[in-house]
C-alpha cells in the first residue's frame, strides 16, 4: 500500500474522515512507521493550535473586559458632560436654544478627549496585563 | 435537538443560545448520570482526546484504549458523586493524559503507584495538560493570527478553544456555512504551520 497523504493525516487528525477512511489511515500508519511518525507530528501540530486558541480566547476576553471598562468610563464621562451642560439651559427655561446642540454633541466629545480615555485604558490596561499574564503562566506550568 | 433548532430557522443570536443551552444540557444530565448524555458527550470530544494521546506517540490502538477508560474513569467518578463539573474536552484528556503517563510508568518500572493516584480523577486545570509549545512558538502563532481577519480569528478559536466545537456547531454559531468554516480553518491552519515549520 502506498503511504497515506500528508492531506489524509491532516484530515484525520481534524476528524474529517468517514469511518472507513479513518481505518484505511489506522491500518497503514500501524505497519508503516514513517507515517506513524507523521501522524504523531500532525497530531502536536493539532494539540499546538489547541494550546494557541486557548490562550487567544484569554487574551479576547481580556481585552473585551478592557474595552467594555474603557467605554464605559467614556459614557459615564458623556452622561456627566451631558448633564453638565443640559441642566443650565433646563435651568434657564426656553431662554437658550444654543445649550441643547451642545448637550447632544457631548458623547463624542467625551470620546474625544484624549486625558479621559487614556486615564481609563491604562487602569483598565494594568488590570488586564496581570490577569492575562496570570492566565498564561497558569498554562505553561 | 439541534435540528428543531434549525428547523425554525432562528437569527443568529438565538442559534448561538440554542447551541450554547442544548451544549449545557447535554453536561447538566451528564452530571445527573444520564448514560445517553454521556454517549452523547463521548461521541463529540473522543477524537480530541484520542489525538492528544496519537500526540504523546501512542499507537492509535492503544490511544483509543486509554481514552475509553478516561471516559469510564470519568463516568465512575460522577457515579461516586465526586464530579461537581464537567469540562469538556479538557477533562477528558487531561484524565487520559493522566492514564497514560500512569500506565508508562507502571511499564518502566513495574512498581504500584500510591492508591489515591491510582484511583483518583485528574485534575481538571488546563495547566495539567503537559504544554508542546514553547513561548517562543506561541508568540509567533499569535502573531501569525494577528495578521488574519477577525473573523477568520474568530472560526479558529472556536474550532480549537476549549468548548470543543465541531465544524457544523462553529458554521450555527457565526452565520456561515459548514464548508466556509472549514475552508477558514484550513486557511488558518496553513499559515500557522507554515510559521511553525518555518521557525523550528
Amino acid at each position: 500500500m502506498s503511504h497515506v497523504s500528508p492531506h489524509a493525516l491532516e484530515s484525520y487528525v481534524m476528524g474529517l474522515l468517514d469511518e472507513q477512511e479513518s481505518a484505511l489511515v489506522e491500518a497503514h500508519v500501524a505497519e508503516c512507521s514513517a507515517c506513524a511518525g507523521k501522524l504523531v507530528a500532525e497530531a502536536q501540530m493539532e494539540v499546538a493550535f489547541s494550546q494557541v486558541a486557548e490562550v487567544m480566547v484569554v487574551k479576547t476576553q481580556a481585552r473585551t473586559r478592557r474595552s467594555s471598562v474603557v467605554l464605559g468610563g467614556a459614557l459615564a464621562m458623556a452622561a456627566a458632560l451631558a448633564l453638565f451642560l443640559f441642566a443650565p439651559a433646563g435651568a434657564r427655561g426656553g431662554e437658550s436654544t444654543q445649550a441643547e446642540p451642545s448637550a447632544a454633541f457631548a458623547a463624542p466629545a467625551a470620546f474625544d478627549h484624549p486625558s479621559l480615555v487614556e486615564a481609563d485604558a491604562s487602569t483598565a490596561s494594568a488590570q488586564l496585563d496581570v490577569s492575562a499574564d496570570a492566565a498564561l503562566k497558569l498554562g505553561r506550568d | 435537538m439541534a435540528s428543531h433548532a434549525l428547523h425554525l430557522a432562528p437569527p443568529l443570536s438565538l442559534g448561538a443560545r440554542a447551541d450554547l443551552g442544548a451544549h449545557d444540557e447535554l453536561t447538566t444530565r451528564a452530571l445527573a448520570g444520564d448514560i445517553a448524555a454521556w454517549n452523547a458527550l463521548i461521541a463529540k470530544h473522543n477524537h480530541r482526546v484520542v489525538v492528544s494521546l496519537l500526540a504523546r506517540g501512542i499507537v492509535v490502538e492503544r490511544a483509543k484504549d486509554i481514552a475509553q477508560d478516561a471516559w469510564l474513569r470519568l463516568i465512575e467518578q460522577q457515579r461516586a458523586g465526586n464530579l461537581s463539573e464537567l469540562k469538556l474536552p479538557a477533562l477528558a484528556v487531561t484524565q487520559a493524559i493522566f492514564l497514560s503517563i500512569d500506565a508508562a510508568r507502571r511499564d518502566v518500572r513495574a512498581r504500584t503507584l500510591p492508591e489515591a493516584e491510582a484511583h483518583g480523577v485528574a485534575d481538571p486545570c488546563p495547566g495539567a495538560d503537559m504544554r508542546m509549545m514553547s513561548e517562543e512558538r506561541l508568540a509567533l502563532a499569535e502573531k501569525v493570527l494577528g495578521k488574519c481577519a477577525p473573523s477568520a480569528r474568530r472560526v479558529f478559536e472556536l474550532a480549537y478553544g476549549g468548548e470543543g466545537l465541531s465544524h457544523a456547531d462553529i458554521a450555527e454559531r457565526v452565520g456561515l456555512s459548514t464548508q466556509r468554516v472549514r475552508q477558514i480553518v484550513c486557511e488558518v491552519r496553513k499559515l500557522l504551520r507554515a510559521a511553525m515549520e518555518d521557525a523550528r
